[in-house]
């Protein structure tokens, strides 16, 4: 089947100064990840796997090379445009979460779409559904730092998708956790992936989670070295690990609204019109959601 | 993001740390309320000094003089009807000018000023219980302070009583001819004169054979007078006004107010300095969380909004605040003051008003605030909009 890539890197690499020395954090990586899979970016500390996912979030440019994100040039975006390709296009969660200590649990999900100038109203509807789908619903008023780390991993999984964007990009995400968080929090990516068909891009060193994902990418010194296509990446609860506390919480796992890359159907809830708003700036109005599959997971659900 | 959430952010910073902001709101308004304090003193005192030196009915009057024996012979009843005929004439009034003795005080010789009842703003007159003659006939006097003193009376006793008055000069012919006279004192002056003089009804004195001491023309508006002036000066009389100080006063006001307001300046300056720098510290403590706001899609201008916000949001309460304790000090001042006075000295000598506040200056020292915070705040705003959001992400 011949797809367009989600995101497409050509060429890319990445140098930078540290003090006198020139370091090559990235050389020449050329890959192409596409809607719905779940890639693993495998290397130690130090491999360029954080430079090539803080690159594909437009947090920094590139020395050569280019990176498109369906088809468009993240080199060619201003700076408002990069914010708008980090607030509708990627989500991401991050192994020291990155929650603002000084907002409580639903105000960190819901500032995504405050930059996104979604009411009040809609984004505290739109960040309690996510709070449901992480199972932190009691929690909404407390402070980040009233929480655990994998409790706060969860608040971070949830503002990654409350602007509903195309990626997940997961930089260690259970690096800070103990195993039993770690495992809550790769349930939630995996189902993400598996139920609601989104892009997942995990960056780990741990290789227990190699068999999550349909492909790995392995990485070493600024080189991708290795590609490994995984034709039957588990699911959580096929592991058996936790299983026990895992079946239910995955079915309840429904995004309220999917996102589906290639087809723009019309949106017609009040979830997915939330959704399509957030491009409202820019007028923007790729990022529209499928609902029929929306629907039919719910009577999945309901099953 | 909108307008709202980024005031709602602001606010929220400003009230997580209360002591940061309550010290450097204080700051502003120390300096507001300086300013404020001083501006509305210096225009209190101004208007005060205006009250007190200056009537403004005065400024309307023409005095025709009369400089020897000759010309007080043209001031008379024809003149007065003359004088009636110039347009933007609005009152003609004469007087006569008497010296008199009192029976039973021996040595006194208080001036009498024969005066037409009704006109008593033209001569800058003010009586203690506002009281003027019964009428144009009535045989009563008004007094000033200084005649009471030396009648050895008291300014409330002395209402209602009669002396019997001896009135030397009111032939132009004869010049020892008297005219006795039993007045009646009807109210007291509020003057300071150093004379002892009494005030009584023109008519009284209708019968005497005298010459106008002088007559008072009053103009209908203050614009008016020079003209006025020219046409009398024109018919052969000499003229005098009291002259117009208002502009100089006003002056050495403007510059007193602009010194007053200049010192207060020094105390925003150091306000905006103090703004400033919890900016600036602010920014540090956060530029992780900008990191943050950047990483999950927060635009520069959202991030440089937050902090212009915060500044402005700090400048206008400081300016509010500055503002009403500006005036509440003001008016404190004022109610003491007044209560001293009022215990010290005769109620004359009551102050009033010591401070005035203009609605426009009030909404302008608010406003000025407002763009001074803001304005302090423009820099660290600048610097983390401008912030690396990889760079600010890493920081601790």
């Amino acid at each position: 089947m011949a797809k367009a890539p989600v995101i497409k890197i050509n060429n890319l690499s990445k140098k930078f100064m540290l003090g006198d020395v020139e370091v090559q954090a990235l050389q020449s990586v050329s890959l192409e990840i596409y809607s719905g899979e779940f890639i693993v970016f495998f290397g130690v500390s130090g491999c360029g796997k954080s430079t090539l996912m803080s690159m594909i979030a437009g947090l920094q440019p590139p020395s050569t090379g280019s990176i498109l994100i369906r088809g468009e040039d993240l080199a060619k975006l201003n700076s408002n445009e990069l914010a708008q390709h980090r607030r509708t296009k990627i989500g991401m969660v991050f192994q020291a979460f990155n929650l603002i200590q000084t907002m409580n649990v639903i105000e960190n999900i819901s500032l995504p779409l405050a930059f996104a100038r979604i009411s009040k109203g809609r984004r505290i509807k739109r960040a309690e559904n996510l709070l449901e789908v992480v199972g932190m619903s009691k929690y909404k008023n407390r402070a980040p730092n009233q929480l655990s780390g994998g409790q706060q991993q969860r608040i971070a999984i949830a503002r990654s998708l409350v602007a509903n964007p195309w990626i997940i990009l997961a930089d260690e995400p259970t690096g800070n956790l103990d195993s039993k968080s770690a495992d809550d929090v790769m349930r939630l990516l995996v189902s993400l992936n598996r139920k609601s068909k989104r892009t997942v891009i995990l960056i780990t060193h741990n290789p227990d989670y190699l068999q999550f994902a349909d492909r790995v990418f392995y990485m070493q010194d600024g080189k991708v070295i290795k590609v490994e296509a995984n034709a039957h990446a588990v699911t959580f609860n096929e592991k058996g690990k936790s299983a026990t506390s895992s079946a239910s919480k995955e079915d309840d796992f429904v995004i309220d609204d999917d996102t589906k890359d290639e087809v723009p159907d019309k949106p017609n809830t009040e979830e997915t019109k939330a959704a399509s708003d957030i491009p409202e700036e820019n007028g923007n109005t790729e990022n529209t959601t499928g609902e029929s599959e929306n629907k039919e997971e719910e009577v999945e659900a309901k099953n | 993001m909108r307008i709202i959430d980024v005031l709602r952010i602001a606010v929220g910073n400003l009230m997580r740390n209360k002591l940061r902001t309550f010290l450097t709101v204080s700051g502003v308004v120390v300096g507001i309320s300086t300013i404020v304090f001083l501006v509305t003193l210096g225009f209190g005192l101004q208007n005060l000094v205006i009250r007190k030196t200056t009537n403004l009915e005065a400024l309307k009057v023409i005095t025709l003089n009369s400089k020897n024996k000759e010309e007080s012979k043209n001031l008379n009843s024809t003149l007065v009807q003359k004088l009636q005929d110039i347009p933007n004439v609005d009152v003609v009034t004469p007087s006569y000018y008497f010296s008199a003795s009192i029976d039973g005080y021996e040595g006194l010789a208080p001036a009498i000023y024969a005066i037409e009842s009704g006109h008593f703003e033209v001569y800058d007159l003010k009586t203690k219980n506002g009281k003027q003659f019964t009428n144009e006939t009535a045989k009563e006097i008004i007094v000033n302070k200084k005649l009471v003193d030396d009648l050895k009376e008291d300014q409330n006793q002395i209402i209602g009583k009669s002396f019997k008055f001896k009135i030397t000069g009111i032939s132009q012919d004869d010049s020892t001819k008297t005219m006795d006279v039993e007045l009646k004192v009807v109210d007291v002056l509020n003057d300071e004169s150093p004379g002892k003089i009494g005030y009584s009804p023109f008519k009284v004195f209708a019968d005497t054979n005298s010459n106008y001491y002088n007559i008072k023309v009053k103009v209908k508006n203050q614009e008016l007078l020079p003209e006025v002036k020219k046409i009398i000066e024109s018919m052969g009389f000499s003229t005098s006004v009291i002259k117009n100080q208002l502009g100089a006063i006003n002056l050495a006001f403007a510059i007193i107010n602009g010194l007053l307001g200049a010192f207060g300046m020094v105390a925003l300056f150091v306000a905006a300095i103090g703004i400033f720098n919890t900016m600036t510290i602010s920014l540090l403590e956060r530029t992780h969380e900008i990191g943050i706001m950047k990483a999950i899609g927060g635009r520069d201008k959202d991030c440089s909004r937050i902090f212009t916000a915060e500044a402005a949001t700090i400048g206008l309460m400081g300016g509010a605040f500055g503002m009403t304790c500006g005036w509440g000090i003001g008016r404190l001042l004022e109610v003491i003051i007044n209560f001293l006075a009022s215990k010290a000295g005769p109620a004359d000598q009551v102050p009033g008003h010591l401070f005035y506040t203009p609605p426009i200056f009030t909404i302008g020292v608010v406003v000025f605030a407002f763009l001074v915070s803001t304005f302090a705040g423009i820099w660290p705003a600048r610097r983390a909009s401008k912030l690396n959001p990889l760079e600010a992400l890493r920081y601790e």
